[in-house]
């Protein structure tokens, strides 16, 4: 096996996967080590680019995808695709913004956050498959806990939770809203 | 909803706004200074004034939003008692303290929830194959709101309350002649307004609000671009100068 054929073999796998593939799977179905697997992916990604290619290969929730690359956008939808992620409600956004950065976290620790119920936008999210329930608190009435999921990380384009941007800190929130040079 | 002539059934959904935190620091950050410096006292008023325009709109004010308007009430009080000299005076300052610090809390995810739908409209702009899963292909309605270019109902809530007080204040003049009261429709407005949103038609919200002689057609105006809006024939946009416009949508 060359590299020319591993790399083909690396681009047919990435391309079937029904979701990201990671280094690892990638690494164990060429028996090659993770390194070499992702310098293949690598050169694969180079011809893409070298080639102007319409595709792209993106690194997402700890695996890699082949997707359409985002300028050509307007013309995919122009064949019916819609975006692969409807946009989500503030309500949503928010209650996923206090999960994501406090998972695991309880319906009632959300809600105190936020100053109001969560239930409804919390629903949607566990419907988008964007939150799940992960445990459960060791506290009375053993609460159920909520933490996010792969779709999450793939939603937003992030290859970890450590690629979350960090909260702003207290100091950046004081500041008020003249000087932040907002209109 | 075309069908329903009844006004009183037109109802905004709750998670539209997101809560009363929400509401409270969209007022303090009107007021342009850092929020530990703000006054709660009159924020505390346009807080109240806030609750009283969501009951003209027929909006749902959930007991949350009555637990910090009490909460508001109270601090508010409590500054207004003379100060015992004895060190209880305190728990003034404890309330107030713990307030802001839940606003601050709050900003912080409101602020990473907004960065959250940035990133995912960037990324919704790339595509993997489809999989032949036709769950997920399922198209879900867009939630109403959410991506207005960024046009907050806040903002549309400004204009209006700002509008109503207006036409609060234009004192009716006096008719000799009888006239009977001209009915105003929530159909008809829509209907008319649907009409004139033809053929890339725009306007400035506000203008077109100014447009209602009185404050019972100013609100079916309001409830008639809002039901557009919801229909998806009208739009609502940012012009440069940020006036908040309505434009016809394409097709």
């Amino acid at each position: 096996m060359n590299i020319a054929e591993a790399k083909a073999i690396l681009e047919a796998v990435i391309f079937a996967a029904p979701e990201p593939i990671t280094l690892r799977e990638c690494a164990q179905i060429l028996d090659i080590n993770h390194r070499t697997a992702g310098l293949l992916i690598q050169l694969l990604e180079d011809d893409y680019q070298q080639r102007h290619s319409g595709l792209t290969v993106r690194q997402v929730a700890n695996g890699y995808q082949i997707c359409t690359r985002p300028e050509y956008a307007t013309y995919v939808q122009a064949i019916g695709r819609s975006p692969r992620s409807q946009a989500l409600s503030p309500a949503a956004l928010e209650c996923l913004a206090i999960i994501a950065y406090k998972q695991p976290v309880t319906r009632v620790e959300i809600d105190e956050i936020r100053g109001v119920r969560s239930e409804s936008a919390l629903q949607t999210l566990i419907e988008r498959e964007l939150v799940v329930e992960v445990g459960r608190k060791d506290a009375v009435g053993k609460p159920v806990l909520f933490g996010t999921t792969k779709k999450f990380l793939e939603v937003l384009g992030l290859n970890s939770l450590a690629e979350l941007p960090p909260l702003e800190t207290d100091e950046a929130i004081l500041v008020p809203l003249e000087l932040e040079g907002i209109n | 909803m075309l069908n329903q002539p009844d006004t009183s059934s037109f109802k905004i959904e709750l998670p539209v706004f997101t809560g009363p935190l929400d509401l409270l620091l969209h007022l303090v950050q009107k007021e342009q200074v850092s929020i530990w410096d703000v006054s709660l006292a009159k924020v505390t008023a346009e807080y109240m004034d806030y609750l009283e325009t969501m009951q003209e709109l027929n909006l749902d004010i959930t007991c949350e939003f009555l637990v910090i308007a009490a909460t508001l009430l109270q601090i508010k009080a409590r500054s207004l008692l003379p100060k015992p000299t004895v060190t209880e005076g305190s728990e003034e300052t404890d309330s107030r303290e713990q307030l802001i610090l839940r606003l601050i809390e709050y900003k912080k995810y409101k602020m990473a929830a907004e960065n959250f739908e940035a990133r995912r409209k960037q990324q919704a702009t790339v595509f993997t194959k489809v999989i032949a899963d036709p769950a997920l292909n399922q198209d879900e309605p867009t939630p109403v709101w959410s991506d207005y270019s960024g046009v907050s109902i806040w903002e549309l809530v400004d204009i209006m309350q700002d509008l109503l007080k207006e036409k609060a204040q234009e004192v009716p003049v006096l008719e000799r002649v009888s006239v009977p009261r001209k009915q105003i429709s929530l159909n008809q407005t829509i209907i008319i307004l649907q009409q004139r949103f033809k053929n890339g038609y725009w306007c400035s919200f506000q203008e077109l609000m100014k447009e209602a002689e009185n404050k019972a057609e100013l609100i079916v105006t309001f409830l008639a671009s809002l039901e557009l809006i919801r229909l998806g024939l009208v739009q609502l946009t940012k012009s440069s100068s940020n006036e908040i416009l309505l434009l016809a949508s394409e097709g």
